[in-house]
């Protein structure tokens, strides 16, 4: 190799790093995270449930709220608030059924279906040694790869700390039926949930994503 | 066979072996190289681009080609291409009951490791059109994100590319330049996700990287 090609192979080199480094471009997962569009609504009805069979349903006063923290462990319980509540309360009405209410609510007057509300925060704690550049978790160009830190093969390496809230509204609702025992089993017919990381979202945001756990679920109708 | 043939067997095999190596050597002597790093873009063909169907400006490949004789190199390829869509939130039924709405985030990462030949017509031109053909692995994943919830494939295949380009030098006796390539990607990469079957992973690439020739 002569003088010109190896000042120009040293060259080719030093554009290789400028090259990888423009492709290794630092973003972190947070920014990968969207909380407009990041709430998700899932359901899940049992099928088999014969739902033009029952006609009342109740749901609970209030609403829990678990707090855990990156351990697992339950930091707080306290109530919220209840707009949620009223929601549903709608949606039922909207389908043909009947809203007892949870301060009529007694032994002679059980309705056939109650709503459990439970909300969730679990914090998570995720601790990362990151290798070279391929390494990064980059959500733009190299999220998901996961080959796995290369520390201490490589000689570049560092260890990050993201953390991320889920946020979860939990709507169980059981069908009540007296057993022949004069008690009463709970069997869920119907649980939706909606759940949202890294956000604080808006009332019309949830809102609209409990409405969408009913509206995805057309099996839950008396009419 | 008699010893008089097997004498002149061995003087044949002789003769062929000192042909191919002077051929070598006399190739040596005449050798260019070409090394390239390249800016990828490109979009998913056939079913796969139902999966992601954006068209992707993230990849990156670096390559090169050792001229054998005048008009025909081997070459090398080795890179990766990410194909990325945010598909807006829509309900997605198991059929079982459970329903999720959500928007998804998807990603299909190819990573080829490839040889292969490369024709010039023009090797002593400015510009120099070719016709590459290459084959290799193709190291695949395929990935859903719905929030931080992840279902990710893992695959490998073989991948054959057609690649048609041309290099320009910045000046006639300027050892560096810029190369344009459009190439067809077909790795036999298989992969099942969300529910569905995909039985290869089929790309049209387009390239544009800076080009250094050593001779």
């Amino acid at each position: 190799m002569n003088k010109v090609n190896e000042y120009y192979m040293k060259n080719f080199i030093f554009l290789f790093f400028v090259f990888i480094f423009f492709f290794s471009a630092c973003k972190d997962v947070e920014d990968q995270i969207n909380a407009e569009d990041q709430l998700v609504a899932i359901s899940q009805i049992d099928l088999n449930f014969d739902f033009t069979e029952v006609s009342t349903f109740s749901i609970s006063d209030t609403i829990s709220g678990i707090y855990i923290d990156a351990l697992g462990k339950e930091t707080e319980t306290k109530t919220l608030a209840t707009y949620q509540k009223e929601l549903i309360i709608k949606q039922m009405e909207d389908r043909g059924f009947l809203y007892i209410p949870f301060s009529e609510m007694s032994n002679d007057s059980l309705p056939d279906l109650f709503f459990d509300l439970v909300y969730v925060e679990n914090k998570f704690v995720q601790v990362s040694g990151y290798g070279w550049w391929y390494d990064y978790y980059d959500p733009y160009w190299f999220s998901c790869w996961e080959w796995g830190a290369y520390y201490p093969y490589y000689p570049v390496s560092y260890t990050t700390i993201t953390s991320y809230t889920a946020k979860s509204l939990i709507m169980d609702c059981m069908f009540l039926k007296e057993s022949s025992d004069n008690k009463y089993n709970a069997q869920s017919c119907f649980f939706g949930l909606v759940r949202g990381i890294a956000g604080n979202y808006k009332e019309s945001e949830i809102s609209q994503y409990i409405n969408q756990c009913f509206d995805q679920t057309p099996e839950l109708n008396k009419n | 066979m008699n010893y008089k043939l097997r004498v002149t067997s061995y003087k044949l095999l002789f003769l062929f072996s000192a042909f191919c190596s002077f051929s070598v050597l006399h190739c040596s002597a005449q050798t260019k190289q070409f090394y390239s790093i390249e800016y990828s873009t490109g979009t998913l063909l056939g079913a796969s681009s139902n999966f992601v169907n954006n068209y992707s400006w993230r990849g990156g490949h670096f390559n090169g080609q050792i001229f054998l004789i005048k008009n025909l190199a081997v070459g090398f390829r080795i890179g990766f291409n990410n194909y990325y869509s945010n598909v807006a939130p829509k309900m997605y039924d198991s059929g079982n009951g459970f329903r999720l709405y959500a928007n998804t985030y998807r990603y299909i990462r190819k990573a080829p490791f490839q040889v292969g030949v490369v024709g010039h017509i023009l090797p002593n031109g400015i510009v120099k059109p070719y016709l590459g053909l290459y084959l290799g692995l193709c190291y695949a994943t395929e990935t859903v994100m719905i929030q931080d919830i992840q279902s990710r494939k893992e695959n490998y295949g073989f991948i054959f590319t057609p690649e048609l380009g041309l290099f320009l030098k910045f000046g006639k006796n300027s050892p560096a330049g810029i190369k344009l390539s459009a190439a067809y990607n077909l790795a036999t990469n298989k992969f099942s996700i969300g529910g569905k079957d995909f039985k290869d992973l089929q790309s049209l690439n387009v390239n544009i990287g800076l080009t250094y020739m050593l001779h």
